[in-house]
């Protein structure tokens, strides 16, 4: 009895609140250390490019069929609407306006935190208990600024590009659905889905990216790095890595959304 | 190992390189639709109400996208002021009388800024110049439109229903006409009499069609007046003549009426011989006389006669009637023997011919 006391006494609400908290906390510190590391010497160039390549070019595969289906049913689940009042020709900015503005930055970042996500949580994650990361800084690297900036720094600079990628293809995708059914030129497509897009569309859609990419390289590099409990702690790492970064996507979503539309009504 | 990262190296190059084109283009597209960085003017007007209309949103001229709405704001008392970017290409067709008004591009489509109108002899508009403004046909307009449509539509359907039961009821001539069989009798037989009223107009129509067609024979009196200009002129000669013999006639009977006035007036010899019985008898009395008169001569003549102072003058005339007489008689021979011998002549030619 006196131990619960004395435990409760320890725990400020509880103890799942606490380390709910802590997590927080330690999170902010791990992404202040990286906006410190990131900017001093010496730069992990080599290993940046790297990861580029793991979490960019490895990716786009996944991204373009995704992206390429995504265009496809979005158009066809989303003419019937439009048909009951005769506005299919609204079509093409509809879904200019969806691909650019919410689905490219938000799929292509749910698909990277899938992918590259728990990539990195289970790698960092068994480096972290196979002690691979404490050799690295006995052999006088800095285990922080070779492995987690490279990879945060891979994540936030490769999103925006497979979202642009994302954009495009998923576009190409409901130009040849909009095509098959309403036989609009290529041109045409793009002129009329062009029009309802502004430079705001793109720039939010860029930062968003950028957001979503530094998210997931972070959460899921603290997961991995601070990996405990052996093997099946690289388990949790990898699974919490791509639930937490998917998580505070879908919350950062809407911030920015917010934050974009007082722009827009401005 | 150099060379496998080298690849890696080149491929992040090429992705990234890519990536951004493909951002690059993106944005000129965004930037040569919205012609960001093509020269433009900026306009404004200022409307009452701007309907929705927000930044962004597109500025026609005759039908074509020539600009951006640039900025709303407030302006005045609750007017509100639309500042738009308007394509330098177009401003020299655009007047600066041109007025402006809120337009949609359908029926819930976005809300643009149409401008139109503009006299040529206005000059073209200008960079910061206000445009006029009409007051725009709104939504709530339309609908209020509608309202009143359908206001009316009740009340003619409540007289339609009030005309269907009045109808289905039998009351007034039409409601009397569906279910009375008397009235609907006598509009039958009515309209049999109509019917064969109407063969008859037939008929007659072709007959006066015949009778036409007769008129129009060439040859027929109707045809030569409606036709020959020489009849016409002839009639109208003939008229003319008509015309001067009945005035002749009139002078003349005017004459006989004056003449018969003098004669029954008995101021005159005529008249007085016409009516004075006293005249007559003197006049009877006269001639009467005269008779007596000439057979009393008649008797002297002839005692005169047989006087010898004058008959030998009688003698002469006698003997000179008598030749003349036979010089007469002998010429007549002369003519008849003269007519048998041509005639003669000719009867013998004729039969020697044949």
């Amino acid at each position: 009895m006196g131990t619960t006391k004395k435990r409760s006494r320890h725990y400020v609400v509880s103890r799942q609140m606490d380390q709910f908290f802590f997590e927080i906390y330690a999170i902010t510190q791990f992404a202040g250390r990286f906006f410190k590391e990131v900017f001093l010497p010496p730069y992990e160039f080599k290993e940046t490019v790297r990861q580029c390549y793991n979490v960019g070019y490895k990716s786009l595969a996944l991204v373009s069929v995704t992206s390429f289906v995504t265009g496809i049913v979005f158009t066809k689940q989303s003419r019937p609407s439009l048909a009951e009042f005769g506005a299919t020709s609204w079509l093409p900015s509809l879904v200019a306006i969806a691909i650019i503005r919410a689905l490219a930055p938000l799929v292509t970042a749910l698909i990277a935190a899938g992918k590259v996500g728990s990539n990195i949580g289970a790698e960092l994650g068994s480096m972290k208990v196979s002690e691979q990361i404490d050799a690295l800084e006995v052999s006088a690297i800095n285990p922080f600024k070779y492995l987690v900036v490279t990879r945060v720094l891979a994540t936030t600079l490769m999103l925006p590009l497979l979202m642009i990628y994302m954009a495009l293809i998923a576009l190409m995708g409901a130009y040849l659905n909009v095509h098959a059914n309403e036989q609009v030129s290529f041109v045409s497509f793009f002129e009329t889905a062009f029009r309802s897009i502004t430079y705001l569309d793109i720039f939010s859609s860029v930062l968003k990216s950028l957001i979503f990419g530094f998210t997931i390289g972070i959460v899921s590099s603290y997961k991995g790095y601070t990996t405990t409990r052996g093997t099946q702690g690289v388990g949790i790492a990898a699974n919490t890595a791509v639930v937490a970064a998917m998580f505070l996507i879908f919350i950062e979503e809407m911030i920015i959304v917010q934050i974009i539309n007082w722009f827009r009504a401005g | 190992m150099r060379a496998e990262k080298n690849k890696r190296t080149v491929t992040v190059g090429l992705f990234i390189l890519v990536g951004l084109i493909i951002l690059i283009v993106a944005i000129f597209a965004l930037g040569g639709q919205k012609r960001t960085f093509a020269p433009s003017i900026t306009a404004y007007a200022v409307f009452d109400n701007v309907n929705g209309l927000v930044k962004g949103d597109n500025v026609f001229f005759s039908g074509v996208k020539v600009g951006t709405v640039k900025d709303v704001e407030f302006f005045g008392a609750s007017q509100v002021r639309v500042t738009m970017t308007i394509d330098k290409r177009v401003q020299e067709y655009i007047r600066s009388d041109a007025k402006a008004r809120i337009g949609s591009e359908g029926l819930i489509g976005n809300k643009i800024v149409v401008i139109y109108e503009g006299s040529p002899a206005a000059g073209i508009v200008q960079s910061g110049q206000e445009l006029q403004v009409d007051k725009t046909v709104s939504t709530e307009d339309i609908i209020s439109s509608l309202q009143e449509n359908n206001r009316n539509l009740v009340e003619i359907t409540n007289d339609i229903k009030t005309v269907s039961r009045r109808l289905a009821e039998g009351q007034g001539t039409l409601g009397a006409l569906l279910t009375n069989d008397t009235l609907f009798q006598s509009l039958k037989a009515t309209m049999a009499n109509l019917q064969m009223a109407a063969r008859n107009s037939a008929q007659l129509t072709n007959s006066i069609a015949a009778y036409t067609a007769k008129l129009q024979e060439p040859g027929t009196l109707a045809d030569g007046l409606v036709n020959d200009t020489v009849i016409m002129t002839n009639l109208h000669n003939a008229v003319t003549q008509i015309n001067k013999a009945s005035e002749d006639t009139r002078t003349f009977t005017q004459s006989l009426q004056e003449a018969g006035e003098k004669l029954r007036a008995g101021n005159n010899a005529a008249g007085l011989l016409l009516n004075d019985s006293v005249v007559a008898i003197q006049l009877r009395e006269i001639v009467a006389n005269l008779n007596s008169s000439s057979i009393k001569l008649d008797d002297n003549l002839e005692a005169m006669q047989h006087n010898f102072l004058l008959r030998g003058f009688f003698r002469k005339r006698a003997r000179q009637e008598e030749a003349a007489r036979k010089e007469q008689r002998e010429r007549e021979a002369k003519e008849q023997k003269e007519r048998e011998r041509l005639f003669s002549g000719a009867t013998g030619q004729k039969v020697s011919k044949e």
